[in-house]
């Protein structure tokens, strides 16, 4: 598609989450001149409260890479995928991005409850970056998969979970990106559509240039990656192939416990 | 200061946003069409509420001013239909990106696309409520002349202020959630003090201190004018081209300045 390589770079890339409670909002800045002085507005300088959520990461990755990002909850997993779809600007640092980038995160990409499944599927593909001759085409077999046939024409209210599932699912893979970013958690309803899906994933995860998983299972990574990156707290402990970073994974798991 | 990448930041944005036509168009759309799912009039409801209100208040104020009904209640209905239009927008534009979070949170796009679904949306309903005015051009025999097509230029001007206003507003409340609240409080005070159900000679020789000095007078006039038959004036296009030229800059700076933080404020 496009005629620069596919791949992504990260220098140095540092993102970190401002905190705001109850108590830091327009009141304070309305009736800062009139309480603090100037300590207060000096030691609120100084007291930037904010959680960093990556640390200075660096990494480049090139066609046919399939990387599984690893680590405990919190370690920066979704973080990273969310900068890396362009979602969050790092504060630091740089990241060069060269491919269509497509997500997979969870699958309720801004659908309608009181819309019909048809029109959702075109709302969402046009979210994911397809236009309309883009969709149409693909729109037999997404609706095919969806296997809702004519419930295809109510509104997604009248939906069950399930049904609703497999319509946001079914968009949701339908694109054919160059970089794919991915969340496990993405749901995919009842037992017999699971393996349906799973089939689908495989599908689309072969044909994106590079694939990027952030998952917590050792069989996912096994069948998808074959490299890895392994995070802790906002931080790169270990990056390269897939066998040996799961290793320094489960050494720095158990020598936690 | 690096002003000059706030703006850069943007104006790539916006321009982005703009190339984005597809996707804002279609949800514009889609709001409307939704308005008219399971109900009989759909976004003719607030179409029907309006001509109530001016119904009611036309036959009272005409009558309270001294004033022909067939000459309060033509002005009073442009008036309204250019007011509702202002007030929407704004009070829509404090929710903005806090609304659009899935599609924010989904994949990095231009965020001004979601000003630009709501301006779409917005104008549809000012169309809608356009027929309003129709009528009642039809029911006091009032006819348009060729400043009627002053209603194009002024439109346009309408909807690049609605872009930096809707930009910097929803920034701001993105950030500030006590802003929207405040924001519309500030609305309906101005309403008041506007000139839209009572007439700028009422305020006599202090027209010049209450009513033009104020910029929503020059707003309602660049679209009420040429609905009532006659072009803005001099002053009415200053005023808002004044307005664009200074909101914009302060938009460009604000909004290119705080942009890549809304991702975490929503």
């Amino acid at each position: 598609m496009s005629t620069k390589e596919t791949s992504i770079t990260l220098n140095d890339v540092t993102i970190e989450f401002p905190v705001y409670d109850a108590d830091r909002n327009f009141r304070k800045y309305l009736l800062k001149p009139n309480i603090g002085g100037i300590m207060q507005a000096k030691s609120k300088k100084a007291k930037h409260t904010a959680v960093t959520a990556l640390r200075s990461l660096s990494c480049h990755f090139e066609t046919g890479d399939r990387i599984g990002l690893i680590g405990l909850n919190g370690a920066g997993k979704s973080t990273l995928l969310h900068t890396l779809a362009g979602i969050y600007e790092p504060i630091g640092g740089e990241l060069i991005v060269n491919g269509r980038v497509s997500t997979l995160f969870n699958t309720n990409i801004g659908i309608d409850p009181d819309d019909t499944g048809y029109r959702n599927i075109l709302t969402c593909g046009l979210i994911l970056g397809m236009t309309l001759p883009e969709i149409r085409r693909k729109l037999d077999e997404i609706i095919e998969f969806t296997e809702l046939q004519e419930y295809i024409y109510l509104p997604v209210r009248t939906y069950s979970s399930g049904m609703l599932t497999r319509l946001a699912f079914a968009v949701a893979t339908s694109i054919e990106p160059d970089i794919l970013l991915m969340d496990e958690n993405i749901g995919a309803g009842d037992a017999s559509f699971q393996a349906k899906a799973a089939a689908r994933i495989r599908n689309i995860t072969s044909k994106a240039q590079i694939l990027v998983l952030a998952s917590h299972s050792e069989s996912v990574l096994r069948e998808f990656c074959n490299k890895a990156m392994f995070l802790h707290k906002g931080e790169l402990i270990a990056q390269g192939d897939l066998e040996t970073v799961l290793a320094e994974y489960n050494r720095h798991v158990a020598g936690t416990m | 200061m690096q002003l000059d990448k706030f703006a850069k930041t943007a104006v790539q944005d916006i321009v982005g946003g703009a190339f984005n036509w597809r996707l804002w168009s279609w949800l514009g759309w889609k709001d409307t069409r939704l308005r008219y799912r399971r109900t009989l009039i759909g976004p003719f409801w607030q179409t029907l509420s309006m001509a109530i209100f001016v119904g009611a208040l036309g036959f009272l104020y005409s009558n309270f001013w001294n004033m022909e009904v067939s000459v309060f209640i033509p002005y009073l209905t442009a008036g309204m239909t250019a007011w509702i239009l202002i007030n929407t927008i704004v009070t829509e534009s404090t929710a903005i990106f806090v609304a659009s979070t899935p599609f924010i949170m989904q994949k990095g796009m231009p965020y001004s696309t979601f000003v630009y679904q709501v301006i779409h949306r917005n104008v549809v309903v000012f169309f809608h409520n356009l027929i309003v005015f129709v009528l009642v051009m039809v029911v006091f025999g009032v006819y348009p002349t060729v400043s009627l097509l002053f209603l194009i230029p002024s439109l346009a001007l309408f909807m690049l202020n609605a872009l930096w206003v809707a930009l910097l507003v929803g920034t701001l409340c993105t950030r500030f959630r006590d802003f929207g609240n405040l924001i519309v409080s500030i609305l309906q005070i101005i309403f008041f003090i506007t000139p839209v159900f009572w007439i700028p000679e009422q305020a006599g020789s202090r027209k010049v201190l209450f009513v033009d000095p104020n910029p929503f007078y020059h707003f309602i006039e660049l679209i009420r004018a040429p609905l009532l038959g006659h072009p803005p004036t001099m002053m009415n296009w200053a005023v808002t081209i004044g307005t664009l030229v200074v909101g914009s800059c302060l938009t460009l700076i604000i909004f290119g300045r705080f942009r890549s933080r809304i991702p975490y404020w929503i």
